[in-house]
Formats: C-alpha cells, sequence, structure tokens
C-alpha cells in the first residue's frame, strides 16, 4: 500500500536503521539468565545503598574492575556460580540457594548457620529469595 | 530532528540531536535495573498508586518492558492493534494522529503515519493522571506536538489530509 502521504513520509527517513530489533532478539534469546542476572542486580544494589557501598569499593573487594561492576549491576553479566558467591560473601547477604539439596546446610557468611534442609534427592533447581531474609530467623525454602 | 528505521515498512523513530533514536532510548533506560531505581527514587507515584516496593516496581518495569517490545517485534505488521488514540480527544480520523501504546505504567507515544506504518516519539512511565501533571510526560506531550509539526513542515500530507489540516487551523 502506497500514498501520497507515506511516500511523503518515506522520503524523509534517513538510511539509518535502529540496532533495536538486534538487541531485542538477542535478549530474548537469553532471557530465562537474563531474568536471573537481573534480579540479582536489584538485590545487589539494593544492599550496597543500604550498607553505604560505592560500586569502587564493591569492585575492590571482588578484585574486579568498576567496569565489570558497573555491567553487573545493569542485570546484564551472565555471572558465574563464583562470582555470585563472591557478591554474597563480600555483602552479606544471600542471593541464590539450591533447594531439595539432601542435608544441606548453609549458612550466613559469618559461617553462623541458619538451617538444614533435608528434602529429596534434587540438586538441580536454582531459585532465587524473594526478599532479603538475613534479619530473619528462618531462611525461606520454596519448591517449583 | 532525524527519523531512523526500526522495522522496515512498518516502524520508526524519531532521534533527536544526533543520540539513539527514542524506541532504542527507551529500552536502554527500562531494561536497566540501576537507572530505573535512581528513576523511582525521585519518582514514587507508581509506587504509592501500586502500593509495591522499590524492587517490585523495577521488576515489574523490565518485566513490561521486554513483554511490550517484544510484541512490538512479532507483531509488526498488525501495529494498528497495539497503538490507540494518545485520547478520547483525539480524533481517530485526524491525519497524523497522536498515539500510544501501553502496558501497565510503560507509554510509548507514536504518530500514525498510515495504516500499520507508525513513528515513535518518546515514551515514559506513567505517573500522574494527565500527561501534563508530571514533566516527564509533559515533555513527551511537546515532542509529540513538534514531531507532528516537524512532519506537516515537510509536507508529509496528501490532498485529502492536507484538506484535514486546514480544518484543524480553523479550529
Amino acid at each position: 500500500m502506497s500514498s501520497e502521504r507515506l511516500d511523503k513520509f518515506l522520503a524523509l527517513v534517513s538510511d539509518e536503521t535502529s540496532d533495536f530489533e538486534k538487541k531485542v532478539l538477542l535478549r530474548k534469546e537469553n532471557k530465562e539468565w537474563i531474568k536471573k542476572s537481573t534480579q540479582i542486580a536489584i538485590k545487589v544494589n539494593s544492599a550496597i545503598k543500604m550498607q553505604s557501598i560505592s560500586q569502587k569499593q564493591l569492585a575492590e573487594k571482588l578484585h574486579v574492575s568498576a567496569q565489570y561492576v558497573n555491567k553487573m549491576l545493569k542485570g546484564s553479566e551472565n555471572l558465574s556460580l563464583e562470582t555470585i558467591s563472591k557478591l554474597e560473601r563480600a555483602l552479606g547477604i544471600q542471593l541464590i540457594e539450591v533447594v531439595g539439596y539432601t542435608s544441606y546446610a548453609y549458612s550466613k557468611p559469618n559461617n553462623s548457620i541458619l538451617s538444614t534442609v533435608n528434602a529429596p534427592q534434587i540438586t538441580k533447581i536454582i531459585r532465587f529469595t524473594p526478599k532479603d531474609y538475613s534479619n530473619s530467623e528462618t531462611p525461606c525454602v520454596n519448591y517449583y | 530532528m532525524k527519523i531512523v528505521t526500526i522495522f522496515a515498512d512498518h516502524l520508526y523513530a524519531f532521534s533527536f540531536k544526533n543520540k539513539t533514536d527514542e524506541l532504542s532510548r527507551l529500552y536502554d533506560f527500562w531494561t536497566n535495573q540501576k537507572l530505573l531505581r535512581d528513576y523511582f527514587e525521585r519518582n514514587n507515584r507508581v509506587l504509592e498508586f501500586e502500593d509495591i516496593d522499590i524492587e517490585e516496581a523495577i521488576s515489574k518495569t523490565i518485566e513490561n518492558a521486554d513483554l511490550l517490545f517484544e510484541l512490538l517485534s512479532e507483531h509488526r505488521n498488525n501495529l494498528d492493534g497495539l497503538f490507540e488514540s494518545l485520547s478520547t480527544k483525539e480524533n481517530d480520523s485526524k491525519f497524523l494522529h497522536k498515539q500510544k501504546s501501553k502496558r501497565k505504567w510503560l507509554r510509548l507515544y507514536a504518530i500514525k503515519i498510515e495504516s500499520n506504518y507508525y513513528v515513535i516519539t518518546g515514551g515514559a512511565i506513567k505517573q500522574s493522571q494527565t500527561m501534563q501533571q508530571h514533566p516527564d510526560t509533559n515533555e513527551e506531550s511537546k515532542k509529540l506536538e513538534s514531531c507532528r509539526n516537524y512532519l506537516i513542515e515537510n509536507h508529509v500530507f496528501d490532498a485529502d489530509s492536507f484538506n484535514d489540516f486546514l480544518y484543524e487551523l480553523e479550529f
């Protein structure tokens, strides 16, 4: 379909094409881990605000560059378990947990044991804590 | 002021002052939890109205932004189904009609060139009943008007729509 109005509009359009579509496709392909990475970034950002830690200080604690912390806080970084564990230790919060792990005892970073979970032999499910429960008596244990 | 292609023969977007186009700007904003936190710390109407905390506001914004952007991509051949009149005052038959596409508190603003041909002028997080009640949406309202004027100044009309324009000027 073409009209005089449309032709005049199209004549105004530059040769430039936006990279919007590429960004959307890439994000859609990586949706699952990006969603988790974003949830972690939200929790980390809450923690550093609450503890008045700068991004630079967090980078020093993690022994990574400030640029890496900045990328991580955008929620666009595919974080390794090692990095997540370092974050948990540096900030004194729990970001992820393995649910259903047999007799899995987990602790706060200061090693004070919070609880022991007795559950079936399912070891592959990682879940995000919906709220920071570092001040709570009972840790949150949910199953999908 | 420049117009760039988002999806050829369907969706376009303005870019201002040689910056990134408006749709990409909103993508970068609405999918970045850090920028959203800064925003919601300064603008808490959504939090109060929805009775949610800042973390939930950020999560829901990103979730809905992803859905909105995916819908645009998947329904590029049927954009008329994704956009609606900006307000009840806007007449559907008006040429270069101001439109919006919405998801939760997210708003994309556009001008309809023809059926299934839209050009994005900007977008915002809705914080008030009317666009004029919040500086961000007020700014978007001005951008919509200036983009429409830009198209008119560049003769994006035909004989019929020119008559509509003359009629518009009279009232």
